[in-house]
């Protein structure tokens, strides 16, 4: 029997790489909660996908603020990479990581996945920070996560962790 | 027990073995799901004060066909039975430009408004919930304040511009005690079947 809220895997990049994939998720939790931490050396946005699904099927919206003062607005719709869980501005320090926390909400049921998250993001003397809701449109359980980005790679030396919660 | 995660380019992968006890801190207490159509509340009653902080997660949905009714009130949280709370917060929407900021006082009486959360039933609607993590931070503190923090959210791809939405905020309730009742409300509409809510506790 899980626990209530318990590390489920972790990975720590050795080199550089564009994509990393949990497969054969436990279907015992309630909750999915993905922690990134790390650098990326480019400043596209960063996507989850879920299940391999390369269809137009994920979207979100989003608020952001930035380190000159801009809050920026805005959504994607009908996107076939995946949830887009960071802003145009993150990564590019070798020195210092962004955090984002992921929330993937009921993932085993047969609803569309809503999922929140946040970013944190300093980069000396500027940075940003991120707030999202996205959307998968698939009723499939979620079996695998997909951590990508549009171009480039993360940094060797990111962290990428899930963890499960179980509801009572 | 099968590993759980592939390798994609040089990437060292851990699987399920490595984490050999679960963290004990965070523990499941309650789980409410509404059941009837319309239903204007769920309740967490008789919360134990043996945890420092509490967190609600869960998922929502309104009992409305419309995209966004006329006069749409968010859903709140009500402390120990009192509306007697303040909150301020931001959030966006494709309705207007930007964030917005908000704030209001307890003597408004309006509990904590969890704004973002509006999703409509039926039609394109089916199947998308909106969701929400609730903090409340030393709730059982009997020399404090309570502080509760929220991060919610919607999205529905093209439809209804206030239909996706994200928001953040804070509430305040004026009150020692410990929280022991913790009542999701949504008098305006009230909630579709399959809204459902998860209380947790955290030990400090």
């Amino acid at each position: 029997m899980p626990a209530t809220y318990e590390p489920i895997a972790t990975t720590t990049l050795s080199v550089d790489t564009n994509t990393i994939t949990f497969a054969n998720i436990s279907q015992s939790y309630t909750d999915i909660v993905a922690i990134v931490n790390g650098t990326s050396d480019t400043t596209l946005s960063h996507r989850l996908q879920f299940n391999n699904d390369a269809g137009s099927n994920y979207s979100n919206n989003f608020f952001s603020g930035n380190s000159g003062g801009t809050v920026t607005a805005g959504n994607t719709t009908n996107d076939s990479v995946g949830i887009r869980f960071a802003s145009q501005q993150v990564g590019v320090s070798a020195t210092l990581p962004y955090f984002a926390r992921i929330n993937i909400f009921s993932y085993t049921n047969n609803y569309f996945k809503t999922v929140l998250s946040t970013l944190a993001n300093t980069q000396g003397a500027g940075g940003d920070v991120y707030a999202q809701c996205g959307l998968w449109r698939s009723q499939s359980s979620i079996s695998s996560i997909k951590f990508t980005l549009t171009s480039g790679n993360y940094k060797a030396g990111t962290t990428f962790t899930l963890y499960g919660i179980l509801k009572a | 027990m099968s590993p759980i995660t592939e390798l994609i380019g040089s990437a060292k992968v851990y699987g399920w073995g490595s984490f050999s006890e679960p963290l004990p801190a965070f523990e499941s207490i309650a789980t409410a799901t509404v059941t009837s159509a319309g239903a204007s509340s769920v309740s967490f009653s008789n919360i134990p004060s043996t945890y420092t902080h509490l967190q609600i997660r869960g998922i929502s949905k309104e009992n409305e066909t419309n995209d966004y009714p006329t006069g749409f009130a968010p859903f709140r949280i009500i402390i120990n039975n009192s509306y007697a709370t303040s909150g301020h917060g931001m959030y966006s929407n494709l309705a207007g430009t930007n964030a917005l900021a908000y704030g209001y006082p307890s003597s408004q009486g309006n509990g904590v408004k969890v704004y973002g959360s509006y999703i409509p039933t039926g039609g394109n609607y089916a199947n998308m919930y909106s969701a929400s993590i609730i903090d409340f931070i030393d709730y059982a503190n009997t020399s404090k304040n309570k502080t509760i923090r929220y991060f919610c959210g919607s999205n529905s791809n093209t439809l209804g511009p206030n239909n996706r939405a994200v928001a953040v905020g804070s509430g305040a309730w004026y009150s020692t005690s410990a929280i022991t009742d913790i009542r999701i409300e949504n008098t305006f509409i009230g909630f579709a079947v399959g809204a459902t809510w998860s209380l947790y506790g955290i030990k400090g």
